[in-house]
């Protein structure tokens, strides 16, 4: 079936695109985000190019990954979104990033979720530790920042030696949200809530005060070629109309 | 005492003092052979603790792997339950790589020996081991902590900081076990030899002491007798009265009483005797002339009468047959004949004694102990005037000797010294034959050439006399292998040439071979060593393969060759092929010079895609070799030849250029980026002409940074680690991208590559294909992706062939994949197609 719409759409596209394409080559820039603003963030990116002769690439892991990754070559970008302070520091300490062009437009927070047909019910953060639940999944503390803070809140709170075993990790929020969305009436995931789908739903909001307030950090990257236009986008996604679309999608934009 | 004995009779006086140093030689004897046998017992000790300990660092060096292998999957595990179950095997492994650790041994027998090297190395394996296991758990608790990045940081340096040096260590021991085992087995040789040679010491100082005695016995024996004889010398001269006394009551006492009383008769006998002498003494010496010289001829002689009854022999005669006079007079010297001559001969003696009183010729004879012997005889017929017989005269000579000596260099000639084998002379005089025989009768010879495979190795750890039994052990197996009319030959080293004669058809021939390699497979003993050889054979049929014996030879040995490449330890059959394949290397080395110029080389382009969305990232030039006769000839055939003749630097910055040109006619028509790959040969990666060819190239096409990447081999990297260093720093200053090709082959060489300025890791198609056979090793890979990606590093998996290998390397974010699932190498217009459907599916998503 894919190969026939292929097969009948190839030359049609390839007519459109070279059309679209002619007037000369379109700008480019590659955007390095966190997973978790990765809707947002696309969504932010469609209202730009309606206005903007300008293609632009998405490249969604976790933060750890593409911080990783840039630093050491294997990914080439012009914007960098993290989703905790402690990426953005690794840049700016590698001096892939200048400190002062650092913003930090939003916030998130932390909710316990479940399939959305599951009968659970969790009165309190403690009931975690209960027989109710048998699989809690987080992010991989190590490069995925919302489970590095699911982490801090469970040891915050002094039930993370308990429920240890309970624990099993995922490399990223999609991939967290997809696989909570196929699992059975035991299996909770503690994860932004603005990565709730309608597959899912919140069973009890984390309090903020048991990790390090939430923050993105976005960032244009020093390398980068396509400078001009990619500090444009940046500006872009800084205002206001940008702010607005963040806001819609459930982030914090109060700061 | 000594006064006493010498009453005794003789029979006691010898017999006492012998049993006496006979019981204290033999007492010494037992004694020193038992101290060999407990050198032997403790060699034995020793060769089994040996083996024990072998067995014990084998055990650890693999439980490390695996020790490894769990380590790795506990970091790439991501809930806790699957990483405590992996915790446990882990302890389970850790705990039994400590108990397979090697104690301190206790010193071997009978040496006084310093703390040998090996138990140092032993203290530092266990210490490095158990640094390694504590730094490892302190990496496996923070996984367990799901503190999988510190954790994966921290295995890395842990396992490059130990890995390395336990394999060293553990090597290090396995190479001092083998060289304990050896120096114990030499000392306790020398014990055995020392041992062995007081043995002998003790045998031959009891003889000599037992013959000093017995001389000392004789020897007065012999005095007295000496004096017995002088008296009767006086009496025989007619001295009557002279004095005799008997002073000892033994046989010689006696016989001392005896002779007196004798002399007594004698002395009556000799009145009449001296008047019967004086008529026979006029006789006498005339005969005594003669006698003499019949007597004292060197020759031997023998006199028959005209019936041919031997008359007379003389002392040589004696000598020669060891026949006394008294055992053969009267009786015809036939029996004297060994049977080995012919019936011909004789006839031709007597035809020639009849005709002309003289025959002479080589006979066989048998000596009165029966040994053959042949000689020289002359024979002579004496006969009166009228003709008649009187006497036969003949005369022999032993040549026995001068014959042996001429079959011993018959035998030099013919046979091979070592083993007894034809050597290669008589080899292909035998071949000539046979290969003649089988024209003759219409039928086929099997010539089998048979090299022993690591007979070298053997030979040069073990020593050439070791080497030496070896091959008289294998040649007389092949011989046991054979039909006494088949050709059995050593033609130099550890090459043997059977050959099969009179041959109907050649079905039996891989069964004879089959069972010539499995009964020269079987294990050897020679002194108290125990090793493995095998044979590997290479077959030629005539006439198929050959008529002539040169043809037949050169072919066999091509096949065997063949039989080498095919992994050793099996047979193969000459066949046309085989003899092109030799020729067809240096048909290439000669083609190779000119066919640049010719251009005669193309570039072919191979797909190396993303793993998510199987989009074209990049293209690998292919070189291939246009050849106008072979066709098209791989990089595998001709790059060695290349790199051996000095061609590679033209032909390596052909490819550079051409890559690059290709690479500039793409840009035009494609918007995405893409980069080239071209794969540099160690040669190329130590010229100094490299950063020049390069920096041309990228100018004279405008190739930009990024867009070239060029692949090294580790290992070429390795033969001299600071040049390759200076070199890729300065092609990385030129923009060019670099990748490590065969990576996967030295894990622990992860530490070294991050001192080369890097960008990518090309998973090697090896391992690739490991992902369906061996899961362990894959997933260790697998985890150096990890770690790799760690580094900053892009992972490009070669050989991807299914999606099965596909899907794992996709679960283990491999960045980039290159196969013949996406696309096999393909000439450029068939690469720029290839292109061109990239970017449409990509137009595709922006304009939805």
């Amino acid at each position: 079936m894919r190969s026939l719409v292929r097969r009948v759409c190839l030359p049609v596209l390839a007519l459109i695109s070279l059309a679209a394409t002619f007037p000369g080559n379109a700008a480019e820039i590659t955007l390095a985000v966190a997973n978790s603003t990765c809707s947002a963030i696309k969504a932010v990116g469609a209202r730009y190019i309606e206005t903007h002769d300008i293609k632009i690439n998405y490249l969604c892991k976790s933060s750890g990954l593409l911080a990783k990754g840039i630093r050491g070559g294997a990914i080439k970008a012009d914007i960098y979104i993290s989703a905790s302070r402690r990426w953005m520091e690794y840049m700016t300490k590698g001096g892939l990033v200048a400190a002062d062009k650092v913003v930090s437009p939003w916030g998130n927070r932390l909710v316990v979720g479940a399939p959305a047909g599951s009968p659970l019910k969790l009165e309190a953060w403690n009931d975690l530790n209960t027989d109710r639940v048998k699989t809690i999944l987080i992010g991989d503390p190590g490069t995925a920042p919302f489970g590095r803070y699911a982490k801090e809140a469970l040891q915050r709170t002094g039930i993370w030696e308990q429920i240890k075993q309970k624990i099993t990790t995922t490399r990223h929020i999609t991939l967290l949200a997809d696989r909570l969305a196929q699992s059975d009436n035991r299996t909770v995931g503690i994860l932004f809530s603005t990565n709730l789908t309608d597959r899912l739903r919140s069973l009890y909001a984390v309090d903020p005060t048991w990790h390090p307030e939430i923050r993105y950090y976005m960032a244009p990257l020093g390398a980068s070629e396509t400078g001009a236009e990619a500090s444009r986008f940046f500006e872009f996604v800084n205002g206001d109309a940008g702010r607005e679309v963040f806001r819609s999608a459930g982030f914090d934009v109060s700061g | 005492m000594l006064k006493r004995l010498r009453n005794c009779s003789l029979y006691r006086q010898l017999i006492i003092p012998m049993i006496g140093i006979g019981l204290i030689s033999l007492l010494g004897t037992v004694y020193f052979s038992n101290i060999l046998k407990q050198s032997v017992a403790a060699l034995d000790t020793i060769y089994v603790d040996g083996d024990i300990r072998l067995h014990n660092l084998e055990q650890i060096e693999r439980r490390v792997t695996a020790y490894r292998a769990l380590s790795l999957r506990h970091l790439t595990t991501e809930s806790f339950s699957s990483m405590e179950e992996i915790n446990r095997q882990l302890q389970q492994t850790r705990l039994e790589i400590l108990d397979a650790l090697p104690g301190a041994r206790p010193p071997p027998a009978a040496t006084e020996q310093p703390v040998p090297e090996s138990d140092v190395y032993t203290h530092d394996l266990a210490a490095a081991l158990r640094s390694y296991f504590a730094e490892t758990g302190v990496a496996i608790k923070l996984s367990a902590e799901f503190e999988k990045e510190a954790a994966f940081i921290l295995l890395s340096r842990v396992e490059s900081k130990y890995v390395p040096r336990i394999k060293e260590i553990t090597s290090q021991l396995i190479r001092h076990e083998f060289e304990d085992i050896a120096v114990s087995r030499q000392i306790l040789m020398s014990v055995a030899t020392q041992n062995l040679y007081i043995t002998i010491a003790i045998g031959i100082s009891g003889g000599g002491l037992l013959l000093l005695i017995a001389f000392a016995v004789i020897r007065g024996v012999t005095r007295r007798l000496s004096r017995l004889l002088i008296w009767s010398q006086a009496i025989s001269e007619g001295n009557y009265s002279a004095p005799l006394t008997r002073n000892s009551s033994d046989e010689v006492g006696q016989l001392t009483q005896a002779m007196m009383e004798m002399a007594d008769s004698i002395s009556d006998a000799h009145g009449k005797l001296e008047r019967a002498k004086k008529n026979a003494e006029t006789i006498a010496e005339t005969l005594q002339i003669y006698a003499n010289a019949f007597e004292n001829s060197g020759e031997a002689i023998l006199i028959t009468d005209r019936n041919n009854h031997i008359i007379n022999v003389n002392t040589a005669f004696t000598r020669q047959t060891g026949y006394e006079l008294a055992d053969i007079a009267g009786r015809n010297p036939r029996i004297l004949s060994g049977g080995n001559t012919t019936i011909g001969t004789y006839r031709e003696m007597w035809r020639a004694l009849e005709s002309n009183s003289f025959w002479q010729g080589e006979l066989w004879d048998k000596k009165k102990s029966g040994e053959l012997y042949p000689k020289w005889a002359a024979i002579s017929v004496i006969r009166d005037p009228d003709g008649e017989v009187l006497f036969h005269i003949a005369s022999f000579t032993d040549i026995s000797d001068r014959k042996a000596a001429e079959a011993r260099i018959e035998h030099l000639a013919h046979y091979d010294m070592l083993t007894g084998l034809l050597n290669r002379f008589s080899l292909e005089s035998r071949m000539e034959q046979a290969v003649l025989a089988a024209k003759r009768d219409n039928q086929q010879l099997a010539v089998l050439f048979v090299d022993l495979d690591r007979f070298k190795y053997i030979n040069d750890s073990m020593g050439h006399q070791v080497g030496d039994q070896l091959l008289i052990e294998v040649a007389s197996r092949l011989k046991e292998c054979l039909r006494e009319s088949d050709i059995v030959a050593r033609i130099g080293g550890d090459e043997f040439v059977l050959v099969l004669t009179g041959l109907k058809d050649t079905n039996r021939v891989p069964t004879l071979a089959g069972n010539i390699i499995d009964r020269i497979s079987q294990p050897y003993t020679v002194n108290d060593n125990v090793f493995d050889s095998s044979p590997s054979i290479g077959i030629s049929i005539y006439p198929d393969d050959g008529d002539n014996i040169d043809e037949l030879l050169k072919n066999s040995d091509i096949a065997m060759y063949h039989a080498k490449d095919q992994g050793r330890r099996n047979f193969q059959f000459f066949t046309e092929s085989l003899l092109v394949a030799s020729e067809e290397r240096l048909d290439i080395e000669h083609q190779l010079r000119s066919a640049l110029e010719l251009d005669q080389f193309e570039l072919y382009y191979q797909a190396q895609v993303h793993t998510q969305g199987n989009h074209i990232y990049g293209m690998e030039a292919l070189i291939r070799w246009n050849h106008p006769v072979r066709g098209f000839i791989g990089p595998d055939r001709f790059i060695p030849i290349a790199e051996e003749i000095d061609v590679i630097q033209q032909l390596g910055a052909w490819v550079i250029d051409e890559a690059c040109r290709q690479l500039a006619i793409w840009k035009q028509t494609t918007t995405n980026p893409l980069q080239i790959s071209v794969n540099l040969s160690a040669k190329q990666l130590h010229s100094d002409s490299l950063i020049e060819t390069v920096r041309e190239a990228m100018e004279r096409h405008r190739i930009r940074e990024g867009e070239l990447e060029l692949e090294i081999t580790e290992t070429a990297t390795m033969s001299d680690p600071e040049l390759a260093v200076r070199q890729l720093n300065r092609l990385s200053q030129l923009g060019v991208s670099l990748a490590i090709d065969d990576f996967g082959t030295g894990y622990s060489s992860l530490a070294y590559l991050k001192k080369l300025p890097i960008n990518t890791l090309k998973l090697d198609r090896a391992f690739v294909g490991d992902i369906e056979n061996d899961r362990n090793d894959a997933e260790i890979c697998m985890a150096t992706i990890a770690l790799a990606h760690n580094l900053g590093l892009k992972v490009v998996a070669e050989g991807v062939e299914t999606t099965t290998q596909r899907d794992f390397l996709a679960e283990h974010r491999c960045d980039y994949l290159q196969g013949y699932l996406f696309s096999k190498p393909v000439p450029p217009d068939a690469a720029g197609a290839l292109l061109e459907a990239r970017d449409a599916p990509r137009e595709t998503e922006t304009c939805r």
